[in-house]
């Protein structure tokens, strides 16, 4: 039988939104600590570091490292490896789903 | 005598990754009861995530110091412990067994052998794992210090003790709570120190042509050092390795290669992390292609390091074998690479530590402490008791530390530690799953025996009476007589005792086991043609054989 109590429906409405956000905020939650977010911004700041110091690397630098500026293009390589990883987590957000599909009586792994 | 002058950025570097590891561990133990903590804890885990991980969770001190020193020891026969002495393993482990662990729902290699043998096989083998981690993380924390020293400049002795104090806090302060996303970070900042160090190095040293010149003429190596399988006959071994073919395939490809990668469980323990059965079968076999490639970034820094270190290999002090990679990081990389290379080592090592004497806590306090001593305390008991076992591991560690740093190159020392506890636990577990006919106490002599036959052959090359060619030749061969030795007195043993009978061993041996692949035929996304774990192992297979193809010719 449908309600016609307006304040029950109401109510209604307001659990169901304050379940969606409670949802919403266990993805975000979980995107921002998804493992490419991870990966993805420390490889991307790494990579900022090594490109600045490459960028002004000294000549001794230099020479150390057989006459590679190695500081440069690894922090360009690492920058872009980083990027990907980014941009896939981007693309491709955790669902909800991905969150609770799991069997529940497997052995807890750590 | 080798200090690196590390600066601002490289310390800045270092310090940035433990943040983000800590923070990781900080928030998984607070989100209790959000699907975060699910996600943390490895339950539902992709398998990229839990491949990169498998595959991480082995690249520690053994990979990096212990196979860069044989490379610079042995030349490139080293590429055996990566291609024949471990892929066609991984291949197996996840074709073959991974049905079986994951669907019988094991926890612990000691869990298994108590259920299927009894109560005197799981004691001796929860012993023998016990020492095995204290010695495991022993080498650890020796190439830890080994790192530290490079860093500060301090005795070794000194850096044992600092680096086993890090380990503590680094334990305390939760380091563990999120182990597989620790190692797939570690193992994307090792390759980006791995990378540029080989490619630094091979410019130096004229290219890959340069290298073999150099290599060629080298007095130590030779020609042969540039051959995986030439001079590995029977009778006339001339190879570096020292050891023939049938030592190799059998000792190492078959024995100590299937022993390490089906019964460790800190590898096994990631696949049972994946969300499915599928992403855990392909877990293993997505490990295996980085494997491939990885002794590249590993063997030839050995070999560069024994054409430009002027008296590396030397017995004792700076020039031992182990420290080649760590002269390389000093000799070759500016502020900012140094950096990178020595938090992704300092994270490997650390891992490597942390998650032995973890292992060992368990061990301990569970499968020994609560199992013979005192069965009936509250849980607080245990971890109270855990945590008493965690800094008495950490303190045995230091003491096994100075047993490695006595070993000139510490890869002979591990590959003998394999040879006693994962070589003969190999020959029982695959009794034990395809043999329903294998009997209680026949688990418990068969695996005693064996370990005794490895120990025996160590120290009867080690004391001379037994030539085997080099240590590492004994290793291999110790391993295949603790095979040979736990077979033979396993089944001798069950000819003259009573099996168990066959409903105590449902979900414990193959055919009484429903390794059906369900979830598979549920999800079509898993029946992709990419997805296939015979394909993925098949390719994995033969792109072992074509790598060594190249070498030949």
């Amino acid at each position: 039988m449908a309600t016609t109590d307006p304040d029950a429906v109401a109510r209604e409405q307001i659990a169901e939104t304050e379940e969606a956000e409670a949802r919403d905020r266990a993805t975000g939650i979980a995107n921002l600590f998804d493992l490419r977010m991870v990966i993805g911004g420390l490889l991307a700041l790494y990579g900022v570091i090594l490109t600045v110091m490459g960028v002004f690397a000294s000549d001794a630098a230099k020479e150390k490292a057989a006459g590679i500026n190695i500081n440069l293009w690894a922090g360009l390589v690492i920058l872009a490896g980083g990027a990907v990883f980014l941009a896939w987590a981007r693309l491709r957000p955790l669902r909800v789903e991905d969150l609770q599909s799991a069997d529940e009586d497997r052995p807890k792994v750590e | 005598m080798f200090k690196v002058h590390a600066g601002a950025a490289d310390y800045a570097i270092l310090a940035i990754y433990f943040v983000v590891v800590l923070g990781i561990g900080f928030v998984a133990r607070r989100q209790v009861h959000t699907g975060l903590d699910f996600f943390l804890s490895g339950r539902s885990l992709p398998a990229w995530i839990t491949g990169l991980a498998f595959i991480a969770a082995n690249l520690g001190a053994l990979e990096i110091l212990g196979l860069a020193a044989n490379g610079a020891k042995y030349g490139v026969a080293t590429v055996h412990f990566y291609w024949i002495g471990a892929v066609p393993a991984m291949v197996f482990l996840g074709i073959v067994m991974m049905p079986f662990y994951y669907n019988s729902k094991v926890r612990s290699v000691p869990e298994y052998l108590r259920l299927r043998f009894n109560d005197p096989t799981h004691m001796l083998n929860s012993l023998s794992f016990a020492v095995a981690t204290v010695l495991i993380a022993g080498v650890n924390l020796f190439a830890m210090a080994l790192v530290i020293r490079l860093l500060l400049g301090w005795p070794i002795p000194i850096s044992i003790v600092l680096a086993a104090a890090i380990v503590l806090v680094y334990i305390t302060l939760g380091g563990l709570s999120s182990a597989i996303y620790n190692e797939v970070l570690q193992f994307f900042v090792i390759l980006a120190g791995l990378v540029p160090l080989t490619i630094v190095g091979l410019k130096a040293v004229g290219g890959w042509g340069g290298l073999q010149d150099k290599v060629t003429q080298a007095k130590a190596l030779g020609p042969l050092a540039l051959q995986p399988w030439q001079g590995t006959g029977p009778g006339n071994v001339t190879n570096p390795i020292g050891a023939d073919w049938i030592a190799i395939v059998f000792g190492l490809g078959f024995v100590l290669s299937f022993g390490y990668w089906t019964t460790n469980f800190a590898e096994v323990q990631r696949a049972l992390a994946a969300k499915n059965l599928s992403a855990a079968r392909r877990t293993p076999l997505i490990a295996a292609f980085p494997k491939l490639f990885i002794p590249f970034l590993v063997v030839i820094p050995g070999l560069i390091a024994a054409v430009t270190i002027k008296g590396l290999g030397a017995k004792t002090g700076d020039l031992q074998f182990n420290n080649a990679v760590p002269i390389l990081i000093s000799q070759w990389l500016p502020n900012g690479m140094l950096g990178i290379a020595i938090t992704g080592l300092l994270a490997a090592f650390m891992a490597g530590v942390a998650a032995n004497v973890t292992a060992f806590n368990t061990v301990v306090s569970y499968d020994l402490w609560q199992a013979y001593v005192r069965k009936d305390e509250p849980d607080e008991y245990y971890v109270r008791f855990g945590r008493i076992a965690t800094v008495v591991g950490i303190v045995v560690a230091i003491g096994t530390a100075f047993i490695a740093a006595g070993f000139n190159s510490i890869m002979d020392y591990i590959q003998a530690l394999f040879s006693f506890f994962n070589a003969p636990l190999f020959a029982t577990f695959i009794i034990a799953m395809f043999w329903k006919r294998a009997t209680p106490w026949a688990g418990f002599w068969g695996l005693l025996s064996g370990t005794f036959a490895a120990i025996a052959v160590h120290f009867l090359h080690s004391r001379g009476p037994l030539d085997l060619g080099s240590p590492l030749a004994a290793d291999f061969w110790g391993a295949g007589a603790a095979f040979v030795v736990d077979v033979v007195v396993t089944v001798a043993v069950s000819m003259a005792t009573q099996p168990k009978p066959e409903h105590e061993l449902r979900g414990l041996v193959w055919g009484l086991t429903d390794t059906e692949d369900s979830t598979a035929e549920e999800d079509p996304a898993e029946r992709v043609w990419w997805r296939r774990p015979a394909l993925l192992g098949g390719i994995a297979l033969a792109l072992t054989a074509l790598l060594y193809l190249v070498f030949v010719f």
